[in-house]
């Protein structure tokens, strides 16, 4: 018996989609047109029409028209054939497929950083039951709004269109529709914003006003850098800009459609447009802007450091540029400097990620996060990435509080060494082999795409198995903490005062039931303070000699009721109970981010928010009282406010209100 | 000239004292100001009469109006209108402003001058296109507010109550002709009627100055400035009237899809928007050409089990991908829960556009800077002026920052709210030491207004300002610094917040005095400068 030999082509690591580079403003200046039309090469994934996939659905309903739209087939083999559809503002469908590619590249961007899968934050139901969301959804055209969010109880992006100005238009057509969803830095920035919720639930409560800021900076972080991924984009404006990229060019400008069809000139938000001292601004997108100029201001640092020998080389040693166009290979060169350079950055910026407290974050922190997790990854920092990063802080007056010195050693994150119990407490087999099994999972997940075995058109792929066995492996996890590390400690502590004392300066949390702090929420079953595992990720990294390390992160949270009058706080805490009327106005959260080494279960970085800190507390009562104390209808685009009340339960946009600008100051 | 002025003055010394009396009928600006010269005439200044809508005040304000003309004889040399907002004119209604003379006899009061902003010219071409804006914009607000349910549309509410505008209550949507909201007092209506009561109102610009040398008085008007960019920025005195029609903006286009979305005939007052204007700018405001777009009806009626219509293969695909991953059939399919759907999200915005309207109209407030000569004293009135009003002050024939200097009585704007009070200016220029601080904001009245949304109700004034709950001196906020605590608050009656609402033993200037009515309707401060 003998078969005829068939060929079956493997399936294609990629799919090509075109999208527009920036926004299709930059289609009608001949100088970007060709620039601007992309092709984007997203990881391959089996789709059906919407397009609807793994991680993305695209539901392309526009309720303020009254109308939706069909949902674009991207398998169709017309659109195959042809790289997507060609981008277009008049064709829904383009927009379709705009957002998910873009969508799609981000998503990509995050896991080949992190080295895990992203996961959607969880829907929480009525009864406080935390369900799987398998798919971020995306309206395209869901509001009638110069504005577009993320939803975090919705988890979905709202995209909304409008008129451009009529009177200061730029380039766009007065009275012609302006799309937020087709420029590539909104959609980039607002799948942040979901996928950094998925990460971290607890950045988007304004504990402090960094809180909001860090959502929108980050976000911000990401569109820019990404901008650098694409290198004949790089290349062009290296040439225009004659490689200095500190000055004014497409590369560090955001959104700039959006700019100048609300008639506020030029780009949304330059990376470089601030000097801006942190001090002086609690303004969300103000300090967001500054930590955005700050992390920017690196990159060319480097980048200066990086092609200043290439410059000398150019110009025989003057290092003074000719007028006029440079050459061509020198651009070349230069553009690969670039690009290499962002690239760290933002992979910089990503895995720092994993190394941050898991509520309450401070820009600070996010510095110190920064230079741990590269110190993980290249002690030798040779291209001073760390140097440059602790540098453009200083100077825009982002400090680290609890530190003596802003030297590498004093930024990075105090390890659990001195405390044996907690730092042997994961070394035993038990754990690892736990570990083990988590890891196979995962990384079968993450490797799917790479295999031959087509998934025969179900889209429910193990992303959905990940987070049942990790929802397993991390009740596990919470029962070994909330019993055995306590029995630990109290083997060798009997006294409260004493194990108090002692875990002050290593896990800093609370695990005995404190009379002058009845506001600390308990377990039912223990009846000591309640500890919740409210994330666990393994991350692999690679270091500079091609080892491959593994870590996992634990984030450990607790609470404890907040009131805002302060008066109230210490007689809740005295006796358990608010005077008068049951409730409390916020939730104050602590907690601590252990990071352990999978090889040896050491735990190695412990990075804790402590429930007893009554500085935190109020710094946290003082950001929502500014809200909560005015005029209610004055503060109706307040975000602290948007906050209270859906701490109350009564919902609330939080996003929608940060995003929204105003719309008087034009349009007469 | 002012060396002449002041010449004049020394022979013959003018003005014997000044009373301010703050009325005390609830939310809202009510003031009479009474200007004794040394022959004993004096000259009656009302500037405001309102209460806000429902809060409670409405029978009390009536009372007031006629201890007001008790006081005047049933007439008032001027009137000052600072802006359209019920809080701050619903006393000037036809049915409330009339004077039940001592005969017992209903009558018309005399008023010799009535003072608008510029901005209350309807011949202007600047203003003509601010009203336009406005509409708009309550146009939008009360669509989303109509389509809106729940708490959100008590939000809308809540701030479309200063413009007057009630929302029905039954909010039954849909019915065919019937109008769903009412402009229960129409603001418009009081506002002409009262530049009927005179020959012309004086329209107050950043030019005008008005002399009173028989009682040593000159009025400055501060604001509202011509180059406020929310009121449209660059003076536009020549050229052609604004295009009729409705343009194509963000705004507009969000007022059309409000207005299909409520499918109302919207109104106000006289004013009504034609459908077919209406529907022209839907069909204008769409994103894409027909062809591209399925109406959502069309898609629920393939879905219909019992449909004769015959559709395209591709519409009934479009229709099954809408009803799987929407439910855009039945609101409650496994597919797409409610919580995911995003069917009233986009008129959240409206909520926004009403806060936005109120916001002009607030900087649509005259300022009044009322200098008395001869001690160079200076009483400020800002209305409800926000910060973009006061950032943009001047007056062609004075120094502002030296008025402010010599500022002694300032009415704080806007009950205390937040942004109705530079801080930058007032910590820099309003620096008089004899700064007394008058704020209309009935604590108590405030307070109540709790709701869902404000548990607490509206916290008046704003803390940063003057906070009320704080012991220590340095945390009373910079208002309470700036003025010494020489503040006077219109609270109503005893109220627990303030109690009391002004405080004896501050440093009060030595001309000053504060006299209260036994019936607690008003309090008096009173310069004498004899």
């Amino acid at each position: 018996m003998s078969s005829y030999p068939t060929y079956r082509p493997t399936r294609p690591p990629f799919r090509r989609l075109r999208v527009f580079a920036f926004d299709p403003r930059l289609s009608m200046d001949i100088r970007y047109a060709l620039l601007n039309s992309l092709t984007l090469s997203v990881p391959y994934e089996p789709l059906v029409p919407g397009p609807i996939s793994d991680y993305l659905e695209v539901i392309d309903i526009d309720p303020a028209s009254n109308a939706c739209y069909p949902p674009v087939d991207l398998d169709d083999q017309y659109v195959l054939m042809q790289d997507g559809l060609a981008p277009s503002e008049s064709v829904p469908q383009f927009h379709q497929q705009m957002v998910y590619a873009v969508s799609r590249e981000t998503i990509e961007n995050f896991e080949a950083t992190l080295g895990h899968k992203i996961q959607w934050s969880t829907h929480v139901t009525d009864t406080g039951q935390e369900q799987f969301v398998q798919r971020l959804r995306i309206y395209p055209h869901a509001l009638r709004q110069r504005n577009a969010y993320y939803s975090p109880t919705k988890k979905a992006l709202l995209f909304g269109y409008f008129p451009a100005s009529t009177t200061s238009a730029g380039g766009n057509l007065p009275g012609g529709t302006v799309f937020t969803c087709l420029s590539k830095d909104i959609v980039t920035h607002e799948t942040t914003h979901a996928i950094l919720d998925g990460l971290h639930r607890y950045f988007n409560e304004p504990s402090n006003p960094d809180v909001l800021a860090f959502h929108e900076a980050f976000a911000d972080i990401i569109a820019l850098f990404q901008h650098f991924s694409h290198y004949e984009v790089v290349r062009n404006q290296i040439a225009e800009t004659r490689g200095d990229l500190y000055s004014e060019n497409l590369l560090s400008e955001f959104a700039r459609q959006f700019g100048e069809a609300t008639g506020m000139r030029g780009a949304l938000r330059s990376a470089i447009g601030t000097d801006k001292l942190l001090k002086d601004t609690t303004e969300p997108h103000d300090r967001g802007s500054i930590l955005v100029a700050a992390v920017f201001k690196a990159f060319t640092t480097i980048y200066d450091a990086r092609s200043s020998d290439l410059i000398r080389l150019a110009t025989s040693g003057s290092g003074v540029l000719q007028p006029g166009a440079i050459h061509p290979d020198l651009v070349d060169r230069l553009a690969r400097e670039a690009s290499t350079v962002a690239n760290h950055i933002l992979r910089m910026c990503i895995r720092a990620l994993n190394y941050c407290p898991p509520v309450d974050i401070s820009f600070g922190e996010y510095l110190r996060a920064l230079v741990t997790a590269d110190y993980d990854l290249d002690q030798a920092d040779p291209d001073s990435y760390r140097l440059a990063m602790i540098e453009s802080f200083r100077e825009r007056g982002i400090y680290p509080d609890h530190v003596r010195s802003l030297s590498q050693e004093s930024l990075l994150w105090a390890t659990a060494d001195h405390d044996p119990i907690l730092s042997n407490f994961f070394s035993n087999d038990a754990f690892l082999s736990a570990v083990q099994k988590y890891e196979q999972l995962q990384k079968r997940a993450v490797l799917y795409r790479w295999s031959d075995d087509p998934l025969s058109g179900n889209l429910d792929d193990d992303r959905r198995e990940l987070v049942k066995e990790e929802r397993d492996f991390r009740r596990g996890l919470e029962q070994k903490i909330s019993h055995d590390l306590y029995n630990a400690y109290r083997e060798k502590f009997p006294d409260d005062a004493a194990l108090s004392d002692y875990l002050k300066t290593s896990l800093n949390m609370k695990l005995t039931p404190d009379k002058n702090m009845k506001t600390i929420i308990l377990d039912r079953k223990t009846g000591r303070p309640e500890i919740k595992l409210l994330a666990s990720r393994l991350a692999y990294r690679v270091d500079r000699s091609g080892w491959l390390h593994s870590y996992l992160a634990l984030e450990l949270g607790q609470r404890r009721q907040g009131f805002l009058n302060p008066d109230e706080q210490k007689q809740a805490d005295q006796t358990g109970k608010r005077a008068g009327f049951a409730g409390y106005d916020f939730d104050f959260r602590g907690g601590a981010t252990m990071l352990i080494d999978t090889t040896d279960g050491k735990v190695k970085y412990v990075i804790t928010k402590s429930i007893d800190s009554d500085r935190r507390l109020a710094v946290q009562r003082a950001y929502l009282s500014g809200a909560d104390q005015a005029m209610g209808f004055t503060k109706i685009g307040d975000t602290r406010m948007g906050y209270l009340r859906a701490a109350r339960g009564e919902g609330g946009e939080l996003f929608a209100l940060l995003h929204s600008d105003r719309m008087i100051e034009e349009e007469f | 000239m002012a060396k002449r002025f002041i010449t004049r003055i020394q022979k013959n010394p003018v003005l014997e004292n000044v009373r301010i009396r703050m009325y005390r009928q609830g939310l809202g600006d009510c003031f009479l100001l009474s200007f004794t010269n040394q022959l004993q005439k004096t000259y009656h200044l009302m500037i405001d009469c309102g209460v806000l809508p429902f809060s409670g005040g409405d029978g009390r304000l009536q009372t007031i109006i006629q201890k007001v003309f008790a006081e005047t004889g049933g007439h008032l040399d001027a009137v000052a209108i600072t802006h359209e907002h019920a809080d701050h004119i619903s006393g000037f209604a036809d049915k409330y402003f009339k004077w039940i003379g001592p005969d017992g006899q209903e009558q018309q009061p005399t008023i010799d001058q009535v003072w608008m902003a510029w901005t209350e010219d309807f011949t202007d071409n600047q203003v003509k296109s601010i009203i336009q804006k406005v509409n708009a914009l309550s146009f939008a607000a009360i669509g989303s507010g109509l389509a809106m349910a729940g708490d959100e549309r008590a939000e809308v509410q809540q701030i479309l109550r200063f413009q007057g505008i009630e929302l029905a209550a039954d909010g039954s949507l849909g019915a065919a002709g019937q109008k769903h909201f009412d402009i229960s007092v129409s603001l418009d209506k009081i506002m002409t009627s009262m530049r009927g009561r005179v020959k012309k109102p004086l329209y107050l610009n950043q030019q005008s100055v008005i002399s009173l040398d028989d009682f040593g008085i000159r009025v400055y008007c501060l604001g509202p400035s011509r180059e406020m960019p929310m009121l449209g920025g660059q003076p536009q005195t020549n050229g052609a009237a604004a295009a009729p029609g409705m343009k194509l903006n963000p705004v507009n286009a969000f007022l059309a899809a409000a207005a299909n979305f409520a499918g109302q005939n919207l109104a106000s007052g006289d004013e009504k928007l034609p459908d077919p204007q209406l529907d022209d700018l839907f069909e204008n405001s769409m994103p894409f050409s027909q062809q591209r777009m399925l109406k959502v009806a069309d898609i629920k009626q393939c879905l219909q089990p019992d449909n004769t219509t015959i559709f395209s293969e591709e519409i009934q695909k479009t229709a099954d991908f809408f009803d799987r991953y929407y439910g855009v059939r039945n609101e409650d399919t496994t597919n797409c829960p409610e919580w995911r759907r995003i069917d009233s999200d986009w008129l959240l915005a409206g909520g926004q556009m009403a806060l936005q309207q109120v916001s002009i109209v607030n900087n649509t407030s005259l300022v009044l800077a009322i200098e008395l000569v001869e001690t160079g004293k200076v009483l400020l009135f800002v209305g409800d002026a926000e910060e973009d009003n006061w950032k943009m002050w001047k007056n062609s024939s004075a120094d502002v920052k030296d008025l402010l200097a010599r500022t002694v009585v300032y009415k704080v704007g806007h009950h205390g709210s937040i942004n109705a009070t530079d801080p930058d200016i007032l910590k820099n220029q309003i620096t008089n030491p004899e700064l007394v601080a008058l704020i209309p904001a009935d604590v108590e009245v405030a307070h109540s207004k709790k709701s869902k949304t404000n548990p607490d109700g509206w916290q008046f004034p704003d803390p940063s300002l003057y906070n009320l709950q704080a012991t220590v001196e340095t945390e009373k906020g910079l208002l309470y610094s700036q003025a010494k605590g020489k503040i006077i608050l219109n609270c109503v009656d005893d109220c627990p917040s303030c109690r009391p609402s002004y405080d004896l033993s501050r440093p009060w200037p030595g001309y000053s005095k504060i006299v209260e009515d036994p019936d607690k309707l008003w309090v008096d401060y009173i310069l004498n400068f004899c």
